[in-house]
């Protein structure tokens, strides 16, 4: 009875695993349109960005086929609602440079240290308190820093901006100061015999500290005496935005400098590498290509925020003097577009509207290109496995 | 153990290393005594490469890991307040496992040791590194391209660079934690001719699985089994007339 | 080098290494700090007579025998100072025009002041605006009105080689010798009994409308559009960024195309809020005519692209740390792939997708630039469910830049502001802290 049942069976999945023609073909067409469906949604990222593109291209042409480059990119008067309208957008242009320059100078150094601390340094449990600092950093919304850099940091700026500055210039270059003392007495006492190097080593760090301490003195008075004329100026704009890209760069590097492996480390604490030295000279070498995408990444999100520039940086569309002073009021690229698009709205097809969208074309041109590049970065540094 | 004319460098006596609560060393005495060449064998997990790293203090990286009982290198305790874990690292060199240049050039590889430990004059660089290439058998292929990066290299290539990294900075004895288990047999026995080369210039203590490997290039071995040190002795006497049990069913293959 | 000096320079590193660190850890502080402390002040508050008035008035709440006794306390603790006045003014009309030229203007300050301080007076014409018909309805304002009215605050220029400083006369010295002299110490000491304070928690502050331009109520319409928005861009980017995210880690291989949408998405990612902002306008609303202007629909479609490559890439990661033996297990069984994925690897990927989902849902909650030319107004009422597809709506952060910037008496609502910071970073960080959560219960649940 079993034996015949089995044999019945047999049968049965035999003529099962042939699919009738018809229904090979239904399934077939079934799963090519299912399959293509997929693939027109899964693009939506990809029409996305065409369509973006398109668009932004389709309305800052106009302007240049109205008033040309030239003046666009050469000149640094920006008059638009004037009867003989100047748009002139070379100040700007240098705004959102030196916004980003200034947060970058603040977020690189202190990023990558910290994510040095994070990867290397800190114990794991401390670790577990750190991570969500960051993370909640990155999430607190942008307009939400702006809104701290206008009430709270500008007037603190304007108050006391000079002691401000000081201290923390005393709290950045003291250390400094120290350190490279102490390398260059070790180095220069390294040239003497052996018998006149103490003494030559303490000379030599006593000369250091004697011209660091009048150097840090004269810039300690230089920046107490300074008088901020206005809180919302690039420095301002700068820090809160450095502090944004902070999170960013934290962890992007630290994964690059994951990636680098115990083997490397290893090899390099075998040979007797302080961890200073192991960090320094084997780590961060090895991962140049991830941390360099990290602050590629950090540049990225440094110029392409609105609120806090909008509402920090003083919106002045001058170049400062000399062209680095962050001390002077600024005005950028996304702010001019968010505080320019409301009164240019109501003439859209005039020169006004549409220069708009040819500032937000550089923009977009420079994240397109830097994203290229920082993926070209990590790519090909993958490819060599280093 | 006595060998005329040779002193022990390398003395544990009643020595643990802990993993948390976990002993992967127990208890071990030993003497190695300079200018030899010693294997440690035993089956994966019994401790034979945590007690190679306990000797430069590479367990240090690790968190939970601690040590105790006594370890002496020439004389000096290494498990001690106060201990210089660079100096102590300067004069034992370590080759691993898997090769590990760092993504620099050839000639930086090898100059690293020596520049971190002060060596800065080029020229005496240069003569370090080629003194080091060429102990290391390397110096003929690699001496046009000394520029080039040190991860273009074969992996044999690599794992004798890495050797010859270890050696610049002049060590008093040398580690090498299974330094030919991730090489073809033709790299391989390049690098047990080079260890057998080295003999005598340093003291070499080699972490191995592979029990030929431990008969050709040691003049003595010792056994670990499960974080005990079963037996230490002759190679030759190990290999052939082990005092054991144990040690007589891993080499026969009866376990591991 | 010697030894020393590198183990010295190794923990000088160490220590600049902490130090960033706590310097991150301090900037969240500094940030926080201030946010927490004045934006709970939104909600608990001492409030005055005048606030309880309002309260009654405006919204129907409160105990309106309560308040008519605490009234009548309160004006009978400010006789005195109208009677000064009062008095003051018979003694102006009395005396010669010299004297009258010499304090009239001072005088219509001084009253005014006195308006603003304590509410017009009873029998006074009705005004139109609701912030004339009171006095101060918080008594840490009320503080700053008294010192007002007992300062005078003017720029002392003598120093020319810098800025003017800024000085404080007490306003008494303007009025020496009058009999209004007075006034200034009865109103120093009596303001606790003129205006009555007393704790009070107002946490309709989030549910109430508000009243006058935000001078009163709370902060409901803005509320309400923050949700729609984020809700809204949800429900475009979910749907998108889960099926592009399975064919990424299901079906894609490693050819041209999938390294060309891998580009795109990461492109995407990088396209700076504005842009994305001025696109929507361009596209959804100029194009492709969602609606006829600024809508909820428009924004929350441009908030979609924004937050798209990030759900994107959390899922495709959370699909991939699907086992592959589930996958396995569910093709040896007969089951076809898209029951697999649909049945299999999708529930199990869910709380990976979810916790994307919801850091997504934050960041949208809080992006302005793409709201300001596609969804947001300044001033608006709570919009029904249907009306979203057409008008636009006030949003939290949006609210934020206006009421900081643009708004007539920027000093006067900070407490506002404040509270709708807070509340906004209280949303996203909630919502921040649900995902931790819920990410720390997923590795314990695939550590087993």
């Amino acid at each position: 009875m079993a034996e015949a049942k089995t044999d019945k069976d047999d049968k049965v999945i035999g003529s099962r695993l042939m699919m009738g023609a018809r229904e090979r073909r239904f399934r077939s067409i079934g799963s090519r349109i299912g399959h293509s469906t997929l693939i027109l949604i899964a693009s939506s990222s990809l029409i996305a960005l065409l369509f973006i593109f398109y668009f932004i291209i389709k309305d800052a042409f106009p302007f240049f086929r109205l008033e040309g480059f030239r003046e666009f990119l050469g000149s640094s008067r920006w008059y638009p609602s004037r009867e003989e309208a100047e748009f002139g957008a070379l100040a700007i242009f240098i705004g959102s440079g030196l916004v980003t320059l200034g947060a970058i100078l603040f977020s690189v150094p202190v990023g990558v240290l910290a994510s040095l601390c994070l990867s290397d340094i800190l114990p794991f449990s401390l670790r577990q308190v750190v991570k969500p600092v960051i993370e909640m950093l990155a999430a607190i919304p942008s307009v939400v820093y702006g809104f701290f850099a206008l009430v709270v940091f500008a007037p603190m700026l304007q108050e006391k901006g000079g002691s401000l500055l000081s201290a923390a210039a005393l709290v950045v270059l003291i250390p400094l100061a120290a350190i490279l003392v102490i390398v260059t007495s070790d180095l220069l006492s390294g040239m003497f015999t052996r018998n006149v190097r103490k003494i030559s080593r303490v000379a030599a760090g006593l000369a250091g500290s004697a011209v660091s301490f009048y150097f840090i003195s004269r810039i300690y008075v230089f920046l107490n005496g300074l008088e901020i004329a206005s809180g919302t100026n690039a420095l301002n704009a700068s820090v809160i935005l450095g502090i944004m890209a902070l999170p960013t760069i934290v962890s992007v590097s630290e994964d690059a400098l994951n990636a680098v492996g115990r083997d490397l480390r290893e090899g390099s604490y075998a040979l007797g590498a302080t961890r200073a030295e192991t960090l320094v000279k084997v780590v961060v070498p090895a991962a140049k290509s991830g941390i360099t995408a990290a602050v590629i990444l950090g540049v990225m999100r440094a110029i392409g925020e609105t609120m806090v520039v909008w509402m920090a940086s003083g919106n002045a569309a001058r170049i400062p003097k000399p062209w680095f002073n962050l001390l002077e009021p600024v005005r950028t690229l996304t702010a001019t577009i968010a505080g320019d698009m409301g009164e240019a709205d109501h003439v859209t097809g005039s020169a006004r509207y549409h220069v708009l969208f040819a500032m937000a074309l550089g923009l977009l041109l420079f994240a397109f290109i830097s994203n290229f590049v920082s993926e070209m970065i990590v790519r090909k540094s993958r490819r060599s496995g280093s | 153990m006595d060998f005329p004319g040779k002193k022990d460098l390398l003395k544990a006596e009643s020595f643990s290393v802990f993993y948390g609560d976990n002993e992967a060393v127990r208890k071990v005495d030993i003497e190695i005594p300079e200018g030899l060449v010693t294997a440690i064998i035993g089956p994966s997990g019994c401790g034979k490469s945590t007690f190679l790293r306990a000797v430069n203090r590479m367990n240090d990286l690790i968190p939970s890991c601690r040590a105790g009982g006594s370890l002496r290198l020439d004389g000096q305790e290494l498990y001690t307040q106060g201990l210089d874990v660079v100096m102590l690292r300067k004069q034992v060199g370590m080759v691993f496992q898997k090769p590990n240049p760092f993504p620099k050039s050839i000639f930086d590889n090898i100059a690293f040791g020596p520049r971190i430990h002060g060596v800065r004059d080029r020229s005496k660089l240069a003569g370090l590194v080629e003194k080091s290439l060429q102990q290391a058998a390397l110096w003929d292929e690699v001496k046009d391209r000394l520029g080039d990066n040190a991860m273009g290299l074969s992996g044999g290539q690599q794992q004798r660079l890495c050797l010859a990294r270890a050696i610049a900075v002049n060590p008093k004895i040398l580690l090498m934690d299974e330094p030919a288990s991730a090489l073809d047999p033709r790299s391989t026995s390049k690098i047990e001719d080079l260890i057998e080369e080295l003999k005598g210039k340093y003291t070499i203590l080699i972490v191995t699985h592979n029990m030929q490997q431990a008969a050709r290039v040691s003049d003595l071995t010792a056994f670990f089994y499960e974080g005990d040190l079963i037996e230490f002795g002759e190679t030759s006497q190990i290999f052939t007339k082990p005092g054991e049990k144990q040690t007589e069913d891993y080499i026969t293959g009866r376990f591991g | 080098m010697e030894v020393g000096t590198r183990k010295l320079l190794d923990r000088s590193f160490t220590s600049v290494g902490f130090f960033a660190i706590i310097l991150m850890g301090m900037a969240l502080l500094i940030l926080l700090q201030p946010i927490i402390v004045r934006g709970l002040k939104a909600f608990i508050f001492r409030g005055t007579v005048e606030y309880r008035e309002m309260s009654l008035e405006q919204f129907g709440r409160g105990n309106a025998e309560a308040l008519a006794r605490d009234l009548d306390e309160a004006l009978e603790a400010r006789k005195p100072v109208y009677d000064i006045l009062d008095s003051f003014e018979e003694e102006m009309k009395e005396s010669g025009p010299e004297f009258r030229r010499q304090y009239r203007s001072d005088f219509s300050e001084l009253k005014g002041l006195i308006t603003e301080l304590l509410g017009p007076r009873e029998g006074a014409k009705e005004k139109a605006l609701i912030r004339k018909k009171y006095g101060q309805t918080r008594y840490d304002r009320a503080l700053i009105k008294l010192h007002q009215v007992l300062f005078v605050e003017g720029y002392d220029y003598s120093d020319t080689s810098g800025m003017g400083k800024s000085i404080e006369t007490p306003r008494a010295e303007l009025f020496a010798g009058t009999t209004i002299e007075r006034l200034f110490g009865v109103l120093e000491s009596d303001i606790e009994k003129m205006l009555k304070p007393k704790m009070t928690l107002y946490w309709r502050f989030l549910f109430d409308e508000s009243k006058d331009a935000h001078f009163f109520g709370g902060i409901w319409p803005e509320m309400l559009g923050t949700l729609y928005l984020s809700i809204g861009s949800m429900i475009f980017a979910i749907p998108l960024g889960i099926i592009t995210a399975i064919y990424l880690a299901e079906y894609a291989g490693h050819g041209k195309f999938v390294s060309l949408l891998r580009t795109c998405i990461s492109s995407l990612a990088g396209v700076p809020s504005i842009v994305f902002g001025l696109f929507g306008l361009a596209f959804f609303i100029n194009t492709m005519h969602v609606s006829s202007s600024k809508s909820v629909l428009a924004g929350s479609m441009t908030l979609a692209l924004l937050v798209l490559p990030t759900i994107i890439r959390a899922s495709e990661e959370a699909i991939l740390a699907v086992p592959r033996g589930y996958r396995e297990a569910s093709m040896s069984l007969g089951a076809g792939k898209w029951f697999t994925i649909a049945r299999v690897i999708l529930p199990a990927a869910l709380p990976g997708i979810l916790t994307s989902t919801i850091i997504s849902l934050g960041r949208a909650a809080g992006e302005t630039a793409p709201i300001i030319f596609t969804a947001a107004v300044s001033v608006g009422k709570p919009l029904g469910l249907f009306e979203t597809l057409s008008q636009p709506t006030p949003a939290l952060p949006w609210n934020i830049y206006n009421l900081a910037t643009e708004h007539e008496a920027v000093d006067e609502i900070r407490h506002v502001q404040y509270g709708m910071v807070f509340t906004l970073v209280a949303m996203v960080l909630l919502l921040n802290l649900t995902a931790i959560l819920l990410r720390a219960r997923i590795t314990k649940k695939l550590r087993g």
